[in-house]
């Protein structure tokens, strides 16, 4: 992530702190797609992943006003906030629904012409990730699908930048040995 | 350099534009897998587009723009000082009040007739104007408003599944901000405000329960979710009422107020009601809400202030049960106001 992210996220959280409806618009669009794809990831359906992002960004508009940069990442606090609303959701709903890939790949977008390769592709890789734990899923989406450096990445996942560096290469080595199974 | 190491070398010399895959594969003999890693890795840039379609994104960001713009409404105007600036907010004030001369002539309109759309910008106007205090039972008259209008399309055949689901969305917003609103007056004024909520909340109710009788198959459903989330509603609104009945020490009390006032402990009620969320826009299987934010939030967004006055009594004269559905049509403002359903 680069640095202007970071200071547009600063500036962002500061104006939607103030009551400008833009700002926290500009945030919505900024985090709903990689939070919607957070759910998606832990085989979860397309409804209760958007109703999940939906609940994110309720506790984030809660929570805005008492919200204080402390230097981490603005997702640092989505993406924990994200767990927490994932850990509720499977205790009170033990009969989670393990939504068939293909159904999943149905239900989002996609270019109707490209679906069938992009999703047979796209399917296999996330039937690969869905066999990594929780913190290999997430370093896999932070590193690679949403493109956060290895910095950020360690600040959002609060460890150290090598940890970071030993729990990719794990997860990578996981998932490679399952695309080609 | 170990195999973490190199896939970390790596994928930075690739983010870099510096290398290609096979070229860092190349620089790395002694570990056979890397190249598939990289590969895998370039892959799963393409699950970037894996994510809501635009019109749910849309949808939902619509959803909670009104939640936000619930919860930070726009700063009171002042009063206008005389000069060359008062006269924009008296043409606004004017304005302001000839659409709500427009609301109260046409309470009956629908949507798709062609006073709709002012109706629906009075009521904008209505909720910029109106007080702090009066904010829970507008927003209660407001959702009770949405059914009334959900249930006169029902009757004229002319309701389809996605207005339900805007209205019914847009009425469960309101129902939300207006038990948020409650949060935020004095203690003192808050148990009459939630009685009006309550009111709203009963006669939502038994617009859906009259709903479900005519309403077609394909209806029944989202009907049934929606009872279900009035029902939390409902409960959640009690709760707060309860609770408000007896008064509850504060962690500071003794240094908030001096002067002693008698107390008693509220009796839990399986969940505190200082932690009980009063937001419930989007229906949530949980209902005690865990506090996520960095800074360690200690005060809730409900903590109860202390009382300092008796105990709240129920008045009788505005206290009603559920299901008495008295219409009062010749005033918007209260939640027993109902808009005249058309003749078939």
């Amino acid at each position: 992530m680069a640095i202007s992210t970071a200071l547009t996220d600063k500036t962002l959280v500061r104006r939607a702190q103030q009551g400008e409806a833009e700002a926290f618009t500009a945030l919505y669009h900024q985090y709903a797609p990689a939070l919607v794809r957070y759910f998606l990831l832990r085989r979860v359906d397309v409804t209760t992943a958007e109703d999940l992002t939906a609940e994110v960004f309720v506790r984030v508009i809660e929570g805005l006003g008492r919200y204080r940069d402390t230097g981490a990442p603005l997702a640092a606090w989505l993406f924990r906030i994200a767990h927490d609303r994932l850990v509720d959701h499977i205790r009170h709903w033990a009969r989670h629904p393990i939504t068939p890939l293909s159904e999943l790949m149905h239900d989002l977008q996609a270019d109707p012409e490209t679906l069938a390769v992009e999703a047979l592709e796209a399917a296999a890789l996330m039937r690969a990730i869905a066999v990594l734990n929780d913190e290999q899923k997430l370093v896999v989406q932070l590193r690679f699908i949403e493109g956060y450096n290895v910095e950020v990445t360690a600040q959002i996942m609060q460890k150290s930048m090598g940890a970071v560096k030993a729990l990719q290469h794990r997860a990578m080595s996981n998932l490679s040995r399952k695309v080609m199974q | 350099m170990t195999p973490a190491e190199a896939l970390a070398y790596s994928l930075r010399e690739i983010e870099a534009g510096r290398k290609t895959a096979a070229e860092c594969a190349q620089l790395f003999p002694d570990v056979p897998e890397l190249e598939n890693q990289l590969q895998d890795a370039e892959r799963l840039r393409d699950l970037r587009a894996v994510t809501l379609s635009p019109a749910a994104s849309r949808n939902l960001e619509a959803r909670l723009r009104t939640e936000f713009i619930i919860r930070y409404p726009p700063p009171q105007k002042q009063a206008p000082r005389l000069g060359l600036h008062w006269w924009p907010m008296g043409v606004t004030m004017m304005l302001a009040g000839l659409l709500l001369s427009v609301v109260m002539a046409t309470p009956g309109s629908l949507p798709g007739e062609p006073l709709y759309p002012l109706k629906r910008a009075a009521e904008q106007a209505e909720i910029t104007l109106t007080r702090n205090a009066q904010l829970p039972t507008l927003y209660a008259t407001l959702a009770q408003r949405r059914f009334t209008e959900l249930e006169a399309l029902l009757n004229r055949h002319a309701l389809t599944p996605k207005l339900f689901d805007a209205h019914a969305t847009e009425a469960r917003t309101y129902t939300a901000a207006s038990l948020a609103s409650v949060s935020r007056l004095p203690t003192n004024e808050q148990a009459g405000q939630l009685r009006e909520v309550i009111l709203s909340l009963d006669q939502q109710r038994a617009a859906i329960a009259r709903m479900r009788v005519s309403a077609p198959v394909e209806l029944q459903a989202d009907l049934d979710a929606v009872a279900r989330t009035l029902q939390l509603q409902h409960a959640t609104a009690k709760t707060q009422l309860t609770g408000l009945t007896v008064s509850t020490p504060s962690p500071t009390a003794a240094l908030d107020n001096p002067s002693p006032v008698a107390t008693t402990t509220v009796a839990p009620t399986g969940t505190s009601v200082a932690t009980q969320p009063l937001v419930t826009a989007f229906p949530s299987p949980t209902a005690a809400p865990t506090s996520t934010q960095p800074p360690p939030a200690t005060e809730s967004v409900t903590q109860l202030a202390p009382s300092h006055t008796p105990p709240a009594t129920i008045d009788a004269a505005t206290a009603t049960l559920p299901g008495n559905s008295a219409c009062q049509a010749h005033n918007p403002h209260s939640p027993r106001y109902c808009t005249p359903t058309p003749a078939p």
